[in-house]
């Protein structure tokens, strides 16, 4: 079975280079049958993504739900929720947590979101995340050192912190960080830290600050797959194409994982300072995520008129809890693959799910 | 018929409908469709003419282009250029297409505020085409030259392709920078000798106006200078101060331009209405080809065409100065059809890792690359700075002219591309002088 | 048919005119949101969000008609340049049939695209600003539509070899503003 699979990330870029390693493993698993080709950026840009899985035009695709929240809305409300990481001190563990808590949310325990995935004629089967970082062109330690300061903030809860702490959040397209930084348009980036390298930020950054917000980015569909597609597959098919998304979410967010070390060491050596943010500082932040979530319930119930919104933030916020004690002591991406098909992907009925 | 004999035909079949003269957009679209229909099925073409339209445009980077156009268009008519034309030609008389040489000049120092060599054309065009025509410059090289300057906006930072590719290949963007500003400034010596050489052949391709200027007049005419200046400096000051990204900087250009121009009283409601409109027909008919350009690259990229052209030449020889002039002719192939940032997408995963095995350096290659692409920008069929430079001049200089008029100008680039083969010092001195 | 003709070009009119209004918005909006970043630390929220979607879609596609009118679509004239001009006419006429196809396809699907982002009340979050962005949809298949209507009409002209009598010329801006033509 020949399958597209269309990511907007750029070629030989750490996103990109995961997907390439999930597509020789699928052929391997399946003996050769699974034959998945990958188009990095060339099909399907991340804003054609969610519609051109629905029409087909590749077969499966990196869905990212905060680019499509009047489709996704279930799956974005619980992306808006990273700040978790913070709480719960998860350094740099927090993607490994929130992928395999994303991926047993969505997939056992959030019908809604299922039913929002099918009515765009596609089924979820894996994510993959990482931490997100404040990187800056000043030295930020308390919370008074962030009035004023001018902050790209991709994503809504990190809008509401900036705007918390007296920040100004600034729009600024992905590909314009890099001068934004250095021309002096923004002051500081919330950015992945393999950015630094993937964006070449270590160029232009001065400082990283670690802990606060924190956070990461969490709605993405690592593979989504068109549901006709899904629906043709025998059952043998779809539990391959499982084990490729296992693959996927969980090499994904090690090698992210790997690279941010990477990307942070290489900052170090070009001189760039880490600081660790005053213990107020954090305090505050922490203070401000725990009323955020109730909020984030609210809004998502009162403008969006979703149901039994907090009981879901409640259960995304067990399972986070749960996924940072399982991936603790988790040393590899073979062991971390493991752990994700157990705790989640082996639950799943392929005679079912998603149809 | 295989994947990738679908998509040869559908290079073919392109060929055709553009000989008989089927706009370029349209060209691309019904090929595209016919073409993704016969390899994956009609669901999937349908779905792509659905998607594709209204996701190429609906782009923040790309709406610099029309505000750009714009920032040209209003300078124009509200005549905020005609003191520098005029100061081109009481300084610049006394040389050989004196108007074409400042012409190039003109799109180098543009081409410091402008990221893309689509939108450097066009302001040029409409600022230096018109003057050359009226001093009676043979229309070839008149068009040419904009045309071809133009290209000089994506070599000169900032520069979109070279933030792409920087992306893309993972090198520091600065650096490629650093590379581009040498070899565009190399391009527009190039240029201008192309010019000198041509007029001195030919002196009836441009008039030559034959009178001593007192030093006294040259000092007016450069004084009457300043309101193109002010508002260069307004988009510098803004770029490198901080204020402005560079695809704000086409807006804000643009409203600085206004302001000049209320303050000279040079423009009125009815110029900046032209100028609007003619904002508004360039942006359309460059919209149209790029949805198409847009769907043809997914349709070649499901075909395969690009990987098996490079795999071909690249399966010829393993003596590192072939492979590289075997790709530098890839990219001179696929630049005659294709956009640039299609062609570097297609292209860059399978060749990144040639190059790199073969012990060159990514950022001189990234310019090259760079210069590479902007080649195709002016090569025939599809160049997109040619179809410009026709829209700027309307039904007065036929398409086909202004590619006679390129012509020269390509033999010089293709020049400079062999020295920069033969030489990646030249191109990687600058950056490492800086990085030192 | 002149008279239907005079009429299509007034309509034309005020679709460009809607469009020329857009592009001075466009200008002023973004840089009065540059100010307003630079100078006073805020921000008009959501300008990156209404100017790709709104601005770029209207001035792309609602004066797509115009652009049409005026024959300023890019096409290449190498080869039909050297063929009689009986020929040139005919294959003129075959390139306002292949636009009304082309045009006609795009028209429909891109109204079907338009009603599933209506559906579902598309909009997108910049800041903590919502932009709906669904009416932004419909704007393709009418500016579709409205090419459409020219190429039927261009294409009615050319069968039945009337005049058609849209107007194809490009007004002066100012008899003053030299447009640099030779004499
Ligand atoms: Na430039
Ligand atoms: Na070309």
């Amino acid at each position: 079975k020949d399958l597209r699979y269309a990511t907007g990330f750029a070629p030989n870029s750490t996103g990109a280079k995961a997907q390439e390693a999930s597509a020789a493993y699928a052929k391997e698993i399946s003996k050769g049958d699974l034959d998945i080709r990958v188009y990095p950026q060339s099909l399907l840009s991340f804003t054609e993504m969610s519609g051109g899985v629905r029409d087909n035009i590749a077969d499966m695709g990196m869905v990212l739900f905060p680019y499509f929240p009047a489709e996704f809305p279930n799956s974005t409300m619980v992306s808006e929720m990273t700040m978790l990481f913070s709480q719960h001190d998860t350094g740099d563990r927090g993607g490994l947590a929130w992928t395999g808590a994303l991926i047993e949310y969505i997939t056992l325990n959030c019908p809604a979101c299922i039913d929002e995935m099918t009515a765009q004629n596609q089924v979820f089967t894996s994510s993959s995340s990482t931490e997100y970082m404040m990187m800056c062109m000043k030295k930020v330690e308390t919370a008074a050192d962030m009035r004023g300061v001018r902050i790209r903030a991709p994503g809504a809860h990190w809008t509401r912190w900036a705007n918390s702490v007296g920040a100004t959040s600034v729009s600024v397209p992905q590909n314009e960080i890099f001068e934004g930084l250095s021309q002096g348009i923004l002051d500081c980036s919330l950015s992945g830290a393999a950015e630094l390298l993937d964006l070449s930020l270590v160029d232009a950054v001065k400082y990283i600050i670690r802990d606060v917000p924190g956070g990461g980015f969490g709605g993405t569909g690592l593979m989504n797959v068109n549901l006709d597609v899904w629906t043709s597959l025998t059952p043998e098919q779809r539990t391959e194409l499982l084990r490729v998304g296992a693959h996927g979410s969980a090499y994904g967010s090690w090698n992210y994982r790997v690279n941010n070390l990477a990307a942070l060491e290489a900052a170090e050596k070009k001189g760039i300072e880490i600081v660790a943010p005053a213990q107020d500082f954090l305090k505050a932040t922490r203070d401000f995520t725990n009323a955020d979530l109730k909020s984030i319930a609210k809004t998502y119930a009162e403008k969006y008129g979703l149901k039994d919104t907090d009981q879901a933030v409640q259960k995304m916020s067990e399972l986070f809890e749960k996924w940072v004690g399982l991936v603790a002591s988790i040393d590899s991406a073979e062991a971390y693959q493991e752990l994700l098909w157990n705790e989640a992907y082996s639950k799943i009925n392929v005679e079912t799910y998603g149809m | 018929m295989t994947e990738v004999q679908i998509g040869f035909a559908g290079l073919a079949i392109l060929l055709v409908l553009l000989g008989i003269r089927i706009p370029i957009g349209l060209a691309l679209i019904g090929v595209s469709y016919c073409g993704i229909w016969a390899l994956v099925g009609w669901n999937v073409a349908w779905g792509a003419i659905g998607i594709i339209p209204y996701q190429f445009s609906a782009n923040w980077v790309l709406s610099s282009v029309p505000m750009f156009l714009l920032l040209g268009f209003v300078s124009y008519h509200a005549q905020l250029t005609k003191g520098l034309f005029d100061a081109a030609k009481v300084w610049l008389s006394g040389l050989p297409g004196g108007l074409a040489i400042s012409a190039v000049l003109g799109s180098s120092a543009f081409a410091a505020v402008c990221g893309s060599s689509v939108a450097c054309s066009a302001a040029m065009g409409r600022i230096a085409v018109p003057e050359m025509m009226r001093a009676r410059y043979h229309p070839e090289l008149a068009t040419g030259t904009v045309a071809v300057a133009g290209t000089i906006g994506a070599l000169i930072p900032p520069s979109i392709l070279m933030i792409l590719y920087g992306v893309i290949a993972r090198q520091p963007v600065p650096q490629l920078f650093l590379g581009g500003l040498a070899v565009g400034i190399l391009s527009a010596i190039g240029y201008i000798t192309v010019i000198w050489i041509r007029v001195k052949l030919d002196s009836a391709l441009a008039p030559r106006v034959v009178r001593h200027v007192p030093l006294s007049e040259k000092m007016t005419a450069l004084a009457d200078t300043w309101p193109i200046l002010l508002v260069m400096i307004g988009i510098f000051a803004g770029l490198f101060g901080g204020v402005f990204t560079a695809t704000e900087a086409g807006a804000v250009g643009a409203f600085l331009a206004c302001v000049v121009g209320l303050a000279k009283r040079t423009l009125t409601w009815r110029r900046f209405k032209a100028a609007a409109i003619e904002c508004l027909l360039t942006t359309s008919a460059l919209i149209i080809i790029g949805v198409g350009a847009s769907l043809f690259t997914r349709f070649l990229a499901i075909s395969g065409v690009g990987g098996v052209i490079s795999d071909a030449v690249l399966g010829v020889s393993d003596n590192q100065m072939i492979i590289m002039l075997m790709i530098v002719a890839v990219y001179l192939v696929l630049g005659c059809f294709l956009e640039p940032i299609g062609a570097m997408l297609l292209t860059l995963p399978i060749v990144l890792p040639i190059v790199s095995e073969g012990g060159h350096s990514l950022i001189w290659f990234g310019v090259l690359l760079t210069k590479l692409l902007e080649i195709g920008m002016i090569t025939p069929p599809i160049g997109m700075n040619v179809f410009v430079i026709k829209g700027v001049v309307g039904n007065l200089v036929s398409l086909t002219a202004i590619f006679r008029g390129v012509m020269w100008f390509l033999a010089m680039d293709l020049f400079l591309v062999l020295i920069m083969v033969l030489f990646p010092q030249l191109t990687l001195a600058v950056p490492q002088y800086f990085l030192n | 048919m002149s008279g239907l003709g005079r009429f299509i070009s007034r309509l034309i009119d005020l679709f460009t005119n809607l469009g020329g209004i857009f592009i001075i918005v466009m200008m002023i909006h973004i840089t009065v949101d540059v100010i307003l970043r630079y100078f006073f630390h805020s921000a008009v929220e959501g300008t990156i969000e209404i100017v790709s979607n709104y601005y770029m879609i209207i001035i792309g596609f609602l004066s797509l008609c115009f652009t049409e009118e005026k024959n300023r679509n890019i096409s290449v004239e190498l080869v039909t340049d050297m063929m009689p001009k009986w020929l040139q006419r005919h294959l003129e006429g075959f390139s306002y049939l292949f636009a009304l196809v082309i045009f006609g396809f795009l028209a429909v699907r891109t109204f079907i695209e338009a009603g599933k982002k209506q559906a579902v009340g598309a909009f997108v979050t910049q800041g903590t600003s919502d932009v709906i962005i669904w009416p932004a949809y419909y704007i393709i298949p009418l500016g579709c539509v409205l090419v459409l209507i020219v190429v039927a009409y261009k294409l009615a002209c050319y069968v039945t070899g009337s005049e058609s009598g849209l107007n194809e010329k490009l007004e002066d801006a100012d008899p003053s503003a030299e447009y640099g033509v030779p004499q």
